[in-house]
């Protein structure tokens, strides 16, 4: 397995998402979060017209920009962070917009190990190769989005060009649960891709549905909606901390079962 | 062929490019219409939309119910059209007009019924415009004993009552759309009371109607992933059948409204040709209506498969979905968009396409009805138009094409049309 996912293949990683610049995301609660299992983190970057997104993380998005996120701020906010793994999530249109070298230098420079950019494959397959390159130069490790409706051709070549990782979106936006039988859809993709490192997620909230993804092929999963529901609560109560915590170490207990 | 195939067939795995998911407006912060999705479908339904499976398995009853519609569908070869025209392809055609209800519609109605049935749906509402899917819809509802609430566009509630009292028959109830039993109907009349209506008005009060009971679901006639799997029995059986008799389709033709019965037939041909470079000289061409010209004059953009914007937007090639189209015969084909694998293969060049009026399609429909003794439905005719072209092509060059294409359904409860149209 990749060095970049902790552990062996018999390790099972658990990342969470979370919107950089939102207000509800600050160290302390990345503190609790790392302490209480997550392996790594995925970041995402507020914008004003996200193309896959569910309500959950559009919230996110909004409360992150009213609060005055820019993507200087946001790169010095992940750079602060005493985190081993994190990579960025945002679109292939953003970072085209700022300049695609650019944006990938400036992730190098703020720590995170790679882009996931959900779009990329679907809205700019022609340009998977220059992606692959700009990460070669950047020292980032590619990483692929890709969702059950991608062509099986397709998938067995990004397998072959050794990602980190790929990125299985599980529903049609993000937080958005749809009776979609995923263990299916995980099966199939997991005899697409050999042993390469497959984390899902799109709509994950409990343990049964970690499990079911875990046997049926995944390394590990991707909660953002759930997590980012349970942060922005506006009344915390007291035992917000400790809720937050079992939360997350029933998660990993499902995930390591 | 004795026996339909028994699965269907999912062209999305082999697509050469990622499929577009749906997608949310990306301005709206409060709604999402992808979160109510299982609001108007059943589960197993959406679970089709999404798989990826390239074959599905088609349960045991609606085999049966596939049977009883007298599936596998002949394949015919039309003679005497091949000699009318002096032609010197041979030309074939699927008759997708012989089920009960008049069309290929019935295909994804009965997979639609069977699948709310076990799901404890009570009541299925649709829209209809040509009444070919509310009369399908309301057959296959009355085979799985649920009931059934369809809205029929008012321009054809008005010229084909016979549709109406087909579906009725079935024990479906009708309502001319826009109607009074929704927001949208009523607000649409408010502004114009002879309001023709459009397939797309009619969706969204079909839609609104489970948005507010309980118990009830939606069934959708073209456009989803699901309804063109499930219409890919017309192709399979078609594969089927052409090997059985030594023949490859040099030329496939179908014509056009969501694109559902046109994919259902050529897909698995499609399919084969993206997996191992088969029917890689077959031309797919789709036939749409002057009316609403999508395919050959819309835009590849994302944008509602309903008028009112109740459903997750799509890309698809499209006229827009505010466009109104003039009250054409074949109504059928007045809807906006074309399906997004369809639009997909049109984009990257696999599929070719070609538009008509309304009056060049009812010669060839006259044409066909007199030689072949079959009546095909206004949409239908649109094929037929661009088959004879074909065949004349052939004539001129003396080339020994083998045409094929899907007789979608008959025309016997459109006759006014001809009244209106002949001398
Ligand atoms: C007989 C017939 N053919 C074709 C169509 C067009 O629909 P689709 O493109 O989904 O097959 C209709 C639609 O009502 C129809 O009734």
């Amino acid at each position: 397995m990749h060095d970049f996912l902790p552990g062996t293949s018999k390790e099972r990683v658990l990342m969470v998402y979370l919107t950089a610049g939102d207000p509800c995301v600050n160290g302390n609660i990345i503190n609790i979060l790392s302490e209480s299992g997550v392996d790594a983190f995925e970041f995402g970057i507020p914008m004003a017209k996200p193309k896959y997104d569910g309500l959950v993380i559009k919230a996110s998005y909004r409360r992150a920009l009213e609060n005055g996120a820019t993507l200087e701020k946001i790169f010095q906010f992940m750079r602060d962070l005493n985190l081993d793994h994190k990579i960025i999530f945002t679109y292939f249109d953003y970072a085209k917009n700022i300049g695609i070298e650019k944006f990938m230098s400036y992730v190098q420079n703020a720590g995170a190990e790679g882009v996931l950019f959900p779009d990329l494959l679907i809205d700019y397959l022609d340009e998977l190769d220059k992606y692959i390159e700009i990460c070669k130069q950047c020292s980032l490790e590619p990483i692929f989005f890709i969702t059950s409706s991608f062509p099986h051709n397709l998938i067995i070549k990004l397998a072959r060009l050794k990602p980190a990782f790929i990125y299985l979106g599980l529903m049609a936006s993000t937080g958005t649960l749809l009776p979609i039988t995923i263990s299916r859809n995980i099966r199939i993709i997991r005899g697409l891709i050999g042993d390469t490192p497959l984390l899902v997620g799109f709509a994950i909230s409990k343990p049964s549905q970690i499990m079911d993804c875990v046997r049926a092929g995944a390394d590990g999963v991707i909660i953002g909606s759930a997590i980012i529901r349970l942060i922005s609560q506006e009344e915390r109560g007291s035992a917000f901390r400790e809720n937050l915590r079992n939360y997350i170490i029933s998660l990993k207990r499902a995930l390591e079962a | 062929m004795h026996d339909p195939p028994n699965y269907w067939y999912n062209i999305v795995p082999d697509l050469p490019r990622p499929l577009p998911p749906p997608r949310d407006p990306e301005d709206d912060y409060i709604f999402s219409r992808i979160e109510i999705l299982p609001k108007l479908f059943p589960s197993e339904l959406l679970d089709q939309e999404f798989t990826a499976e390239r074959y599905v398995q088609i349960p045991a009853e609606v085999l049966d119910s596939y049977r009883r519609i007298g599936r596998p569908t002949p394949l015919a070869r039309a003679v005497r059209l091949e000699r009318f025209l002096d032609t010197p392809a041979k030309i074939y055609f699927k008759r997708e007009d012989l089920s009960p209800a008049g069309s290929h519609k019935v295909n994804t109605a009965l997979a639609q019924a069977y699948y709310a049935k076990k799901e404890n749906i009570q009541m299925l509402t649709t829209e209809t415009s040509a009444g070919q899917w509310g009369s399908a819809l309301a057959y296959a509802c009355a085979m799985f004993n649920i009931k059934c609430l369809v809205f029929m566009t008012r321009s054809s509630y008005l010229q084909k009552p016979y549709r109406k009292t087909l579906m009725k028959l079935y024990g479906a109830e009708v309502l001319p759309s826009p109607s009074d039993c929704t927001d949208v109907g009523r607000n649409l009349l408010k502004e114009r009371p002879e309001h023709p209506g459009s397939l797309g008005i009619a969706i969204s009060e079909a839609v609104e109607t489970c948005m507010k009971n309980e118990g009830v679901k939606y069934a959708i006639g073209s456009v989803m992933n699901f309804v063109l799997l499930h219409q890919t029995v017309i192709g399979l059986e078609t594969m089927k059948q052409l090997e059985e008799i030594g023949e490859k389709p040099d030329i496939m033709v179908g014509c056009v409204g969501g694109g559902s019965n046109f994919a259902g037939f050529i897909f698995p041909f499609v399919g084969k040709r993206l997996r191992d470079g088969e029917f890689k000289d077959t031309r797919f061409i789709g036939v749409e209506s002057k009316a609403s010209p999508k395919m050959t004059e819309g835009k590849y953009v994302y944008e509602h498969g309903d008028t009112a914007g109740y459903l997750p937007m799509l890309k698809m090639y499209t006229v827009g979905r505010n466009y109104v189209p003039p009250p054409i015969h074949a109504a059928g084909l007045r809807y906006h968009a074309v399906a997004p694998t369809l639009s997909l293969l049109i984009r990257e060049g696999l599929i070719e396409t070609a538009a008509y009026t309304q009056e060049e399609v009812l010669d060839a429909a006259r044409t066909f009805a007199r030689v072949e003794g079959i009546i095909p439905a206004p949409e239908t005719s649109h094929a037929i138009k661009q088959v004879i072209i074909e065949a004349q092509q052939c004539r001129r060059r003396n080339l020994q094409k083998t045409i094929v294409f899907c007789f979608s359904g008959h025309g016997l409860l459109d006759l006014s049309i001809f009244e209106e149209h002949t001398e």
